[in-house]
């Protein structure tokens, strides 16, 4: 069915075999050594060798190292023989061609000065080529052109004189470079998406170095201007000059990020030789730093406006190195260890350090002056460069929450640590729980008038209202969501690059400006933010922060405090409190309109809600008052809940029962609704409500055949464990009889003690309570013990496992036990029950919902809540769904076992015991191999579904939806309909067989409901009156022909349904089927001789096509509405 | 279109479910032949049919079969073997699911003179023989459901009835065997042995798999305190020998499972 396998699957693990005479020949000291080595720390051996792969990967070849460097060299001499071009002039423009644009943003009619091009003064290789410390497989290459004496002036630094200059420069260079047959491509690029510092990229041309880029960047020698010119707290740039307002009354205001950004110019070259110090002699350097590069970039930390960068990480080691934290003799592996710990332990937004360690310049600035000046402090070997001039606070605590959880994967031995570091991307979408995107930056200039204070910031910015507003924003959120969030970051973009014949993109313009937030679980959903007692100053404080949103409230223990309400009452709206909180807040203080703001949170609910299926999403622009009126539908949560209720005083009804001739030891449920991974929880029926779709017998409704069917009204399965007893019978049947008596007996106490609609049948107990209906089942534990017995040919009694008996163990012994433990995940994570929900709807949606068992799922999510590294346990149903596509599509199934922790059962030796197990008896094993403490080997829940082709069909469609719905999330697709990943594709299929509407009892809980006439769960009035009439129990007709068509040609085909709702069965003939065949037994059902053959000759068997396409309609007749046939594949 | 008559000594016969219906199913039959006979399905009078489809039932059996002589019983079964289904059927407890695929069918002829009459019937029917007629419809689908849905709800009363029927005759027997295995008790039979149980004056431990496991247990444990390790010196060469040959595979393991894992380009990070 599904099309082979795109990725070559690995053969199975064999054992290691060694020749006699290999394994038992002398050993050498030095092999002895190694093997008591790798007998003593088997688990970090692996994690070594395991990197060193890694490395060796991600390094740059030495061959291809050597290509570089020639290339490199004529690129040097290319730029070494540039002409030189005369502009008397800086704002002349003549010079140049048209379509080669100076990358400048701001108003260059200003500028004065003099300017004139020549070649560079030096072009020299800086950073990570040169300690080839670069990562595979983009390169980026840092060539640093200085500029020529020609070009400068004294007191370049005054008024953007420098910054213009560097940026025709850098056009100059285009232009000369544009057309070599050296360079495919030049484009410019802002370096970490500071405008006033643009470079020249160079795209090689030549097929061996793809994927090299090459940076050239303008710049200064060291000592061109005096450094403490440059110092952050000196003002280089005039208000006067700067506004072109003669009037305004010059107050020389720090200019800490322009005087920056001219000394980054200056140092690149003592920045190498800093670094190069570092790395001599010490063969670890390298390897620890692309181990933290790898790591940086797996979390997209690496790249972008305020990044982290590679060259930051490396000055980082340098300093450690200096520190003593490091020394010269560590392995690459204790590097990264060492830099993981510190990171996690520092904090340089409040105790920056500094590589300087020459304390005798008395100009020198103490940190604590650049703590003022800047959010994130690490001062270069001089002493004035702040390495981390453009770093928000945002990303250095995201780096620090990153590091903190390295920290544990690194000693946690249970855990893949090194596929969690460096192996498993951890994507901004699907990192956080919300985020949201600004569409419209241009609103930031609004925002940056309304933020007092921010007119010397802009001017020291050059006029980037992003950068400005930035810090700004972030402060906001953080003070409004408080204990809402524990962290909230600022997605990093790539830095742009643009051609050179267009003009530049004001910073505006980069794109959507994206923040991820990570709630805080117990406080993102409080409803109430309390503020402080009415008529002090901090209430006035409040309500200016607050804005009308303040009210005054008294409260239960008689104070009176300012305090703000947010709107919710289902699960659902309480989490997107934080949505309205961000929306209000972004609009009163940043005057930034909630319609150009995108927050990404609960655009699935809809999928989850049943009575919302008619009406939109609310719009993200619809006001929080809005939604008082008219509330959001819900999602399940509450429905929920009260089941559990209902269900709780059932067992309290069934444990209470005078006169029940045995205790029972146990009530337990077994239905997903009872773990909370129902997709759809019911809700409670009328019996009135029948509407004539059922008939009455006795007091039990039945279907009957002319009519519509009865509403869906589920069976909650409840399985009574009774206590052991010699009465208890020693044969099965009898056990059967017994129970069946108990069944009578229980409906009828239940019936006179507790007024209990009940009805009892051989096998269960059907209890309507509340309106839900409620299957008790009893069991005893002997059963299955009997079941297992078989006899020797000797005469001797042995326990064989047998699928009666597995079925029944199941049933009454492994389900109980997961329900109760998932139960207690719920408890714990709220957002459990929201991904289980979402998984399974997708895993039906699909079509799958008869291949893959439901616990599966419930177990495949629980993991992720139990192990969710590398990232942290989901705090959305959103983020917990994308991370469940992303484990089915990028779990090697093949090859490792998903070992499923439930309560914290299993220890290290478990661990080891089913890895080695599953990797011995891999072809044994079911193909989705689930291990729980409990079932530690055998994979219950998956062991006969999902079989191979469906396994890789499902991971498939997974690595699909990934795709679709993480484009979707980040705002990169246009399409925003988020339900398209639940509308599976049929184009594959040979058959669909379409059903009848009215017969599909669950057609209300569709995907894309037309507002279908299903009405449910109306809580008015009418559900005070007790109903004295069981309702159809569990009647799925749609159910009941899939099994006789599974049952009839499950050897031919496959069939695949939607259980929620869908109104068409598809199928896929089984290929190996239809090729004919002599004729057999065993194999002649539905088969038919093939005609035409000469009598001498044995006819062949074929499948009986035709007959079968008839018998769907015969099966599901009154079901089945027609017959449609896709392919001709089946024509033979 | 024209079918072949016979396939592999079958009998080809086409049906239909109704008159309406486009296409149809093919019985296949021909008598019954096995090496250990069952009294109820005689060789010489039985007839084995195979591919009979699940919406045909007894009833169509009988009616098509009857024009080759009196049928005395049909046999509905998902295998074929050729013993009998279960001989008593309760009416609401049943050990296994009732079948809904294809079936195979055994018709026992009061005659064994039908027999050959069978092999004839094809030739019969111009058209294919109709399974749902007007008379005696074959309720399916929803129908079908429906009434299974009535049918899985019997009465209580019949239900305890039957309950305690059971359970008397259950408890009757039970205890007639136990008076017999008392009766018994340490008479040995023709060969002389004695039957011990667990009731016995002398009670006896069941022979079961764990009993079995935990003497085999204790055995080794003694074996092992009478052995001596480590005390002679070929002992303590083959033990350090056997050692170092088990570090060797677990290395040679090891940088197996990474060259695999190589080839499995699980190292490529981006």
């Amino acid at each position: 069915m599904a099309p082979p396998p795109t990725k070559s699957s690995s053969p199975p693990l064999k054992r290691a075999k060694l020749s006699k005479g290999a394994l038992y020949k002398p050993p050498t000291s030095e092999e002895l050594n190694t093997l008591k080595e790798t007998d003593n720390v088997y688990q970090s051996n692996l994690f070594r060798m395991q990197m060193g792969e890694l490395i060796g990967e991600v390094q740059v070849k030495e061959t291809r190292k050597q290509l570089i460097t020639k290339t490199l060299q004529e690129l040097n001499d290319v730029l070494m023989n540039l002409p030189s071009q005369d502009v008397d002039e800086v704002t002349d423009s003549a010079w140049c061609q048209e379509d080669v644009k100076c990358p400048t943003s701001w108003e260059r009619s200003q500028v004065k000065g003099q300017m004139s091009f020549h070649k560079p003064a030096s072009v020299k290789v800086v950073g990570s080529f040169l300690l080839d410390i670069l990562t595979q497989p983009d390169l980026g290459i840092d060539l640093a052109v200085e500029m020529p004496q020609a070009c400068r002036q004294p007191k370049d630094y005054l008024n953007f004189r420098y910054h213009h200059k560097r940026a025709l420069y850098c056009a100059y260079l285009a232009n000369q470079l544009r057309g070599h047959n050296l360079v495919e491509e030049v484009k410019y690029c802002w370096k970490d998406a500071n405008h006033m510092r643009p470079l020249v990229v160079l795209k090689l041309a030549g097929k061996t170095i793809k994927h090299v880029q090459v940076n050239l960047y303008p710049c200064l020698p060291e000592g061109n201007f005096k450094k403490s010119r440059l110092l952050p707290s000196k003002s280089n740039i005039r208000r006067q000059w700067y506004t072109g307002n003669k009037e305004v009354e010059e107050t020389f205001p720090s200019t800490p990020h322009y005087n920056s950004s001219i000394l980054a110019d200056m140092s690149m070259e003592s920045h190498l030789h800093c670094l190069y110090n570092a790395a001599m002699d010490f063969p670890g350097f390298k390897d620890g730093i692309l181990l933290l590069k790898v790591w940086l970039r797996q979390r997209q930390l690496d790249k972008g406006g305020h990044a982290f960068s590679g060259f930051i990480m490396s000055m980082l080691v340098a300093y450690l190195l200096s520190k003593r934290v490091l020394n010269k003799l560590m392995s690459g592996y204790q590097v990264f260890r060492n830099v993981v710990h510190y990171l996690a332990g520092c904090d340089w937004t409040t105790d920056g350090i500094t590589l300087c360690r020459d304390t005798s310049d008395k100009d020198l600035p103490t940190i604590k002056e650049f703590h003022q000046y800047f959010d994130v402090v690490f001062l270069d070997s001089s002493g004035y460069l702040n390495l981390c001039t453009n770093m928000t606070k945002a990303t250095f605590q995201q780096v620090r929450h990153e590091a903190n959880l390295a920290k544990v994967y690194l000693d946690a031995p249970t855990l893949d640590g090194f596929d969690c570091l460096f192996m498993t991307p951890v994507p901004f979408a699907r990192k956080f729980d919300h985020i949201f995107h600004l569409d419209d930056l241009s609103q930031l200039k609004e925002s940056s008038k309304r933020f007092k204070q921010l007119e010397d910031s802009l001017m020291d910015h050059g006029g980037d209202h992003v950068r400005t507003c930035l810090p700004r924003l972030i402060e906001l959120l953080h003070r409004g969501l408080g204990s809402r969030v524990s962290m909230i970051a600022v997605h990093l973009q790539e830095d742009k690059q643009w051609s050179i014949s267009d003009t530049p993109p004001k910073p505006e313009d980069l794109g959507p400006l994206t923040f991820g937030l990570l709630l805080n679980p117990e406080f993102a959903g409080s409803v109430l933010e309390r503020g402080p007692e009415a008529n002090t100053p901090e209430a006035e404080e409040f309500q200016r922060f607050w804005g009308e949103r303040s009210e005054l409230r008294r409260f239960q223990d008689g104070s009176i405090c300012e305090a703000v309400v947010w709107p919710g009452q289902t699960a659902a709206e309480k989490r997107l409190i934080c949505s309205h909180v961000i929306k209000h807040l972004l609009k009163l203080h940043a005057g930034i309109s909630p319609d150009t703001l995108t927050y990404v949170g609960g655009q699935l609910d809809p999928i989850l809600s049943l009575s919302g299926m008619s009406t939109p999403h609310p719009t993200p622009d619809s006001k929080p008052q809005d939604t008082h009126q008219d509330p959001h539908p819900g999602t399940g949560e509450e429905e929920n809940v009260t089941v559990l209720q209902v269900y709780n005083e059932l067992s309290k009804d069934l444990r209470g029962l005078k006169g029940f001739p045995l205790v029972m030891t146990s009530v337990q449920g077994i239905s997903p609704t009872l773990r909370y991974t129902e997709v759809f929880p019911p809700t409670p029926v009328h019996a009135r409500r029948s509407g004539g779709r059922a008939r009455l017998h006795g007091y039990v409704q039945v279907p009957v055949s002319h009519q519509p069917c009865p509403e869906w009204v589920p069976a909650i399965k409840v399985i009574c464990q009774l206590e052991g007893s010699g009465k208890w019978p020693d044969d099965v049947p009898a056990i059967q009889r017994i129970k069946a008596a108990f069944h009578i007996r229980l409906a009828d106490m239940l019936h006179k003690q507790c007024r209990l609609v009940t009805f009892a049948t051989p096998s269960y107990v059907d209890v309507l309570k509340e309106g839900y209906v409620f299957r008790v089942e009893v069991a005893h534990r002997r059963e299955i013990g009997l079941l297992k017995e078989t006899y020797t040919p000797d005469g001797m009694k042995v326990l064989r496992d047998n699928q009666q008996s597995l079925e029944l163990e199941r049933r009454t012994v492994m389900l109980p036990r997961l329900t109760s433990t998932l139960h207690g995940i719920q408890q714990q994570h709220a957002s459990f029950s929201g991904t289980v929900r979402l998984a399974k709807r997708w895993v039906c949606a699909q079509l799958l919902s008869n291949h893959v068992p439901e616990e599966t799922i419930d177990l495949l999510v629980a993991y992720l809540f139990l192990q969710p590294a590398p990232h942290i346990v989901p705090g959305s149903p959103l983020v917990g769904f994308l991370r469940f596509l992303h484990l089915l599509s990028s779990h090697d199934w093949q090859s490792a076992p998903v070992i499923i922790n439930l309560n914290n059962e299993l220890q290290d030796s478990d661990y080891d015991e089913i890895r080695q197990h599953f990797s011995e008896h891999r072809s044994q094993l079911p193909p989705m191999f689930l291990a729980t403490p409990t079932d530690k080997l055998n994979s219950v829940w998956s062991q006969k579904q999902p079989a191979a082709q469906i396994l890789r069909r499902l991971l498939e469609l997974a690595k699909e939806s990934l795709r679709v719905l993480t484009s979707q999330m980040m705002g990169l697709d246009t399409n925003t309909d988020f339900k398209q990943i639940f509308r599976p594709p049929l184009d594959l299929y040979d058959v669909v067989i379409h059903l009848r509407p009215k017969l599909v009892p669950r057609r209300g809980e569709v995907v894309d409901g037309s507002g279908a006439p299903v009405q449910r769960s109306t809580t008015d009035g009418s559900l005070t009156e007790k109903s004295s009439q069981l309702p159809v129990v569990d009647f799925d007709p749609v159910s009941l022909y899939l099994q006789e068509l599974q049952s009839c040609y499950g050897d031919l085909a496959l069939f695949f349904y939607d259980r929620h709702g869908g109104t068409f069965i598809t199928l896929l003939w089984n290929p190996s089927a239809f090729q004919s065949q002599p004729f057999k037994v065993l194999q002649a059902k539905s088969m038919m001789p093939q005609p035409g053959t000469s009598s001498s000759k044995q006819p062949m068997m074929t499948p009986n096509v035709e007959a079968i396409v008839e018998d769907f309609k015969i099966l599901g007749q009154g079901l089945v509405q027609s017959v449609e046939i896709r392919t001709e594949k089946w024509v033979i | 279109m024209t079918h072949p008559s016979s396939v592999a000594g079958f009998t080809v016969l086409p049906i239909r479910f109704s008159s309406k219906s486009k296409a149809g199913h093919f019985l296949y039959y021909r008598e019954h032949r096995v090496r250990d006979e069952d009294a109820t399905k005689p060789a010489s009078r039985t007839l084995f049919v195979v591919n009979v489809p699940p919406y045909c039932n007894q009833e169509c059996l009988e009616r098509l079969f009857g024009h080759c002589g009196k049928i005395e019983s049909v046999f509905l079964q998902e295998k074929p073997t050729s013993s009998n289904p279960s001989d008593k059927h309760s009416k609401y407890f049943t050990s296994t699911e009732h079948t809904q695929g294809f079936q195979f069918a055994f018709v026992v002829f009061q005659k064994s003179s039908s027999i050959p009459k069978a092999k004839q019937l094809p030739s019969k029917f111009a058209e294919p023989f109709v399974l749902s007629t007007v008379d005696k419809p074959i309720p399916t689908g929803y129908k079908k459901w429906c009434s299974q849905y009535s049918t899985a709800r019997p009465d209580v009363g019949d239900l305890q009835k039957e309950i305690d029927e059971f359970m008397q005759e259950h408890d009757t027997s039970v205890q007639e065997e136990e008076e017999k295995a008392k009766e018994q008790e340490g008479v040995p039979d023709e060969e002389g042995w004695i039957t011990v149980t667990r009731k016995s004056a002398k009670p006896a431990v069941a022979r079961t798999e764990k009993n079995q496991r935990r003497l085999r247990a204790k055995e080794r444990k003694k074996r092992e305190k009478t052995e001596l390790l480590n005390f002679y010196t070929f002992q303590m060469r083959e033990s350090k020998r056997e050692h170092i040959a088990e570090l060797r595979k677990k290395f040679e393991e090891d940088k197996q499972k990474i060259a695999q894992m190589k080839a499995a380009r699980k190292f490529k990070p981006f």
